[in-house]
């Protein structure tokens, strides 16, 4: 019964992959088709077989689906390989080293175009920096602040908690300064995209020549990642670029590396915390269950076990 | 008499509400202490290295 149920699969699944014409699918119908060609043709079609075989057909249309011509791509952007990220398991917390050296290369590399104004100096403190060390690096920067008794704006040094300065004002001296290309704040932007951290490692490490008979004009450069293949942003991090304090060797893939974590807890800086509340969440849910089952049972057991008896009046 | 230990527990824990209740209570403070401990031990352990606190041992 089995074995002419795959057959029906089988059957649906080639019928369906020849009319998508679709690799996976035609890949899939031999092997298929193959595992039940022992087994004797003697059942008439049943109503299992029928099943079995629009099951077929179901599947490749997932597979036809799901390997669509590769026109799209350059329009969608190169799909980014999946990387080992230190911080995706739900017990896996961000590697804070990482975060420090990533401001780091935010700051030399990233922030002369790429504003991060939703972040505040205070949230780094705990995270990557101590209390000290984030004020000196806050009062560093230069804040406008005011107006002052005179009615006049004034420049003060920033402090824990003013935002990440801007390198322009607005978006149109942004886009005025980068050829009508605006370069996006930075705040958000792992969250924002889909595939996030992996996306963005890709992105970076992923300038190349563009293949034969692409052609990208002046000012764009050619980054398989980027949704139409132009981007206007050129190849930013090289080996070397940023020296790092704690003495990790800066290759161009380990600058891609902390910026991404950096942006990754950017996005999401309470993911520690939350992970670690919903595990004793999780923990004390799950033995509260087991007390309110017992209980509810407890309480039931008379009605449960009771005995109904119709009589019959007469 | 032998009893078997979910008769013990029964009889001790879960006959009487007003034991059980208050053990609910009791146990609830202390589990919630357990689980606090018992969390935060297993994440650090864990992610040794990679926390705030382990890299600024490093840095002193």
């Amino acid at each position: 019964m089995r074995t002419s149920l795959l057959r029906s699969l089988g059957k649906g699944l080639g019928l369906c992959a020849e009319a998508t014409s679709s690799r996976v699918a035609q890949q899939t119908m031999p092997a298929v088709a193959a595992m039940s060609t022992s087994a004797s043709d003697a059942e008439p079609t049943s109503k299992a077989a029928h099943y079995a075989a629009a099951l077929g057909g179901v599947m490749a249309g997932i597979f036809g689906a799901s390997c669509v011509a590769s026109a799209n791509e350059a329009a969608d952007g190169l799909h980014a390989p999946h990387y080992p990220w230190g911080h995706e398991g739900v017990l896996d917390s961000y590697d804070h080293a990482a975060i420090r050296r990533g401001h780091k290369v935010y700051q030399q590399v990233c922030a002369a175009c790429h504003s991060m104004q939703y972040l505040h100096w205070r949230q780094l403190v705990g995270v990557c920096y101590t209390e000290e060390e984030a004020k000196a690096l806050a009062a560093e920067t230069e804040v406008e602040d005011g107006p002052n008794d005179e009615g006049e704006m004034f420049t003060r040094e920033g402090r824990l908690f003013d935002a990440f300065p801007s390198p322009y004002a607005n978006e149109q001296a942004a886009r005025y300064a980068n050829g009508g290309a605006y370069p996006p704040d930075l705040t958000l932007i792992s969250g924002g995209r889909h595939n996030g951290p992996n996306y963005i490692f890709s992105l970076l490490t992923g300038y190349r020549d563009p293949p034969a008979g692409i052609s990208i004009r002046e000012g764009l450069y050619y980054n398989p990642y980027f949704p139409g293949g132009a981007i206007a942003m050129p190849k930013m991090l090289v080996d070397g670029g940023v020296e790092y304090e704690d003495g990790t060797p800066a290759s161009a893939s380990q600058q891609a590396k902390d910026i991404t974590t950096f942006l990754a807890w950017a996005s999401y800086p309470y993911q520690d915390e939350m992970r670690v509340m919903g595990i004793k969440a999780c923990l004390m849910i799950s033995i509260l269950i087991g007390f309110a089952a017992y209980s509810k049972r407890l309480r039931w057991a008379p009605i449960k076990s009771q005995r109904i008896v119709m009589d019959v009046v007469n | 008499m032998v009893m078997r230990l979910s008769e013990a527990l029964y009889q001790t824990f879960f006959k009487r509400s007003t034991v059980y209740i208050p053990m609910l209570l009791v146990g609830a403070y202390f589990s919630n202490e357990a689980i606090d401990y018992a969390v935060d031990k297993m994440w650090t352990t864990r992610n040794k290295g990679k926390l705030f606190s382990d890299i600024i041992a490093e840095r002193t």
